[in-house]
């Protein structure tokens, strides 16, 4: 698990990386006013990714000259909680630690399906339009989830009626997809 | 005051208010959403509203969430999001030993009453509020949103380094697109679609709702059972409540100090408040088993830190949490700069927020008393039909700001992006800040660097801004030196 952990945090770090070397290469042709800032930004993103990256690589050594020890809430709630009062708390404003993945969930398809089903709905709209291609993605994922009937029609019919509401509610003229231009 | 008032006094609004409070409170009850889906999904719908329309209805879903998840915390062991947590510590236990009505009443009037007062406190302190945000110049704000993201990353879990990155990484992204201080294109590929860069309110969708979806999806069912039917003396709530004013007071202001701390919102508050609980009673064991103090002490402070997160936000555009966060960007898509804009320009629709939060308080004591008992059931729904129609509504809500294709592509890449940032501990709130106050941050140097003949000019131009230029970098190089110097200590 701790070796999955960082298999992502070591492929998040180069994903950031990669992008801030190129920003930080492409800015330094802009003008100087409008280098300044990428330039600024993009190098502290360099030296603190790359400070990461090594942390992650070799962790014996760089651990030692990083101080993590600053989380205050993760004191605050060591200080006040017993295992008991953990059973329960999901996590929201994005808080949530790794504890919270187990080797199950991290193996766990459901994600993986919501993120296909997700680029799958928007690969819909193109061609299909918000009308058609919500209630088709709302359908797929109510089957996939053996969702009852009446929940299946009634996800399908709000996610038909949702961009109605909301297009005639804003009064935004929403895609209605090139098969129906 | 009297303006604020009369922004009030419309029964559309008044209608809005409800809706959005209502709204909120199902969607706090509901483990895993909170209030911060419910904002964010607003978000893009009330773009085209009149600002203190659109910004008075967050406002009223922020507090419906945080009280709607202490229903579920206090009934069911579930709370809707980690503010709640320290509820179920001793709510839960009370509704186990037939107390449910009690832990209730004490809950919903201690939650409404210490919301209430706080909020009362933030208008008569706006005026002051007005005079300290004018000491500031432009280079002030800049180095705050520096400072801002600095002290998030130290209240987020995970390491400093990751949170100041993360948080700097999110200014970048927002130099992509037409540069318009100095009209140039940047990192645009010569794409329409990116000439006005990448939308703020896609990436906070992003990873407020596609990430919390996906979030939501690893645990596929419902987290709460069914509830019975309830028993306890609503009467000898209110006396308990009435017995302890002492620590209800003192809980509230904790919570509304810890409120501004940027990043850390209500949990921390609630945390806080109720280890203070814990360690000046005179029976300490007999918290976690249904102490009445230790709710009181949790709830007092859990809506006490909303007003004392929103304080920070509006006068200098730092979050206390991550549904100020989206606040901040709403109060900005709306044309008000946080600082002396807001303060000033604005000040009646800042009071309307903080009347709002009186109004919904006592909402709270009233509906605590009559329907809440009923709203647990809330926590039972699957969460296979939620998820469905929050990525509907994300997606339609965010194709509707600008008709933009970048920002449906914006959706996906950033919504996995922030769930692997979330799962190794990257702060997603510092990364928020980074992306909302990105542009302003350079708008405020620029200015400022024109002004200044060097920067030695520009760090010396008051009081206040060279104390926090090295307060920054205090901050931004203490997690190395602190490493460097444990390191040296140990050899």
């Amino acid at each position: 698990m701790r070796k999955e952990r960082l298999d992502s945090e070591l492929g998040l770090l180069m994903f950031i990386f990669l992008i801030s070397s190129y920003m930080f290469v492409d800015a330094i042709a802009f003008p100087s006013e409008a280098a300044f800032f990428p330039l600024l930004t993009s190098s502290i993103v360099l030296v603190f990714t790359s400070i990461l990256i090594l942390s992650n690589i070799f962790p014996e050594y760089f651990e030692s000259y990083i101080d993590n020890t600053s989380s205050l809430t993760v004191s605050t709630e060591t200080q006040t909680t017993n295992s008991d009062h953990q059973e329960n708390i999901p996590d929201n404003e994005s808080t949530f630690n790794q504890e919270q993945f187990s080797v199950s969930e991290l193996y766990n398809s459901n994600p993986i399906f919501l993120v296909l089903a997700t680029i799958g709905y928007s690969g819909l709209i193109y061609p299909l339009g918000f009308y058609i291609a919500s209630p088709i993605f709302a359908f797929v994922y109510g089957v996939k989830y053996h969702l009852s009937r009446g929940q299946l029609i009634a996800i399908t019919c709000l996610a038909f009626i949702l961009p109605y509401i909301i297009g005639t509610y804003l009064g935004v003229n929403l895609w209605t997809g090139v098969m129906f231009e | 005051m009297i303006e604020a008032i009369n922004l009030l006094l419309d029964v559309n609004l008044l209608v809005i208010i409800l809706v959005g409070f209502f709204a909120g409170l199902v969607l706090g009850a509901i483990p895993g959403l909170g209030s911060i889906v419910g904002v964010a999904i607003a978000v893009p719908l009330t773009i085209f509203f009149e600002p203190h329309y659109a910004l008075l209805l967050l406002v009223a879903i922020y507090e419906g969430g945080v009280y709607g998840s202490s229903i579920t915390a206090i009934l069911m062991n579930v709370p809707g999001n980690v503010g709640a947590a320290a509820t179920t510590f001793d709510g839960y236990p009370m509704t186990r030993s037939g107390k449910a009505v009690d832990a209730i009443t004490i809950g919903g009037i201690a939650s409404g009453l210490g919301g209430a007062l706080m909020a009362v406190s933030a208008i008569l302190l706006v005026p002051l509020f007005s005079q300290i945000v004018l000491m500031f110049h432009l280079v002030d704000y800049f180095l705050i949103a520096f400072l801002g993201i600095t002290l998030i990353a130290r209240i987020s879990e995970g390491s400093l380094l990751k949170g100041i990155m993360i948080g700097i990484f999110g200014f970048l992204i927002t130099t992509i697109g037409m540069a318009e201080t100095v009209g140039y294109q940047r990192y645009t590929f010569d794409s329409i679609l990116l000439f006005d860069g990448l939308n703020y309110i896609a990436i906070l969708l992003a990873l407020f709702a596609i990430t919390e979806m996906i979030k939501l999806s690893l645990g596929q069912e419902s987290i709460a059972e069914e509830i019975g039917s309830l028993s306890g003396n609503r009467r000898r709530g209110f006396r308990t409540l009435a017995e302890d004013k002492i620590l209800f007071i003192k809980s509230t202001l904790i919570g509304a100090g810890a409120g501004l701390v940027p990043g850390s919102g209500p949990a921390l508050g609630s945390f806080l408040s109720y280890s203070e609980a814990v360690r000046s009673a005179s029976d300490p064991d007999s918290f976690g088993e249904g102490n009445p103090k230790g709710l009181i002490a949790a709830e007092s402070a859990n809506t006490s830190a909303i007003v004392g997160a929103l304080i920070p936000t509006i006068t200098f555009g730092v979050p206390g949490s991550g549904v100020t966060a989206v606040i901040l960007a709403a109060l900005i898509s709306h044309g008000i700069t946080p600082g002396p804009v807001a303060l000033t320009e604005h000040r009646s629709i800042i009071i309307a927020f903080f009347l709002v939060l009186i109004f919904t308080s006592f909402l709270i004591v009233i509906l605590s008393q009559t329907v809440v008992p009923h709203l647990g059931r809330i926590a039972t729904i699957d969460v296979n039909v939620i998820i469905p129609m929050v990525i509907v509504a994300t997606f339609i809500g965010t194709y509707s700001i600008r008709t933009n294709w970048i920002d449906l592509i914006t959706l996906i890449i950033f919504g996995i992006l922030g769930f692997y940032m979330v799962k190794n501990d990257f702060s997603i709130i510092a990364f928020v800040l980074g992306v909302v106050l990105g542009p302003i941050v350079e708008t405020y140097y620029l200015r400022s660097i024109t002004l200044s003949d060097n920067v030695f000019q520009l760090l010396t131009q008051g009081p206040v801004t060279p104390i926090l230029f090295l307060v920054v970098l205090f901050f931004l190089f203490e997690p190395l030196i602190r490493g460097l110097y444990n390191t040296m200590g140990t050899r």
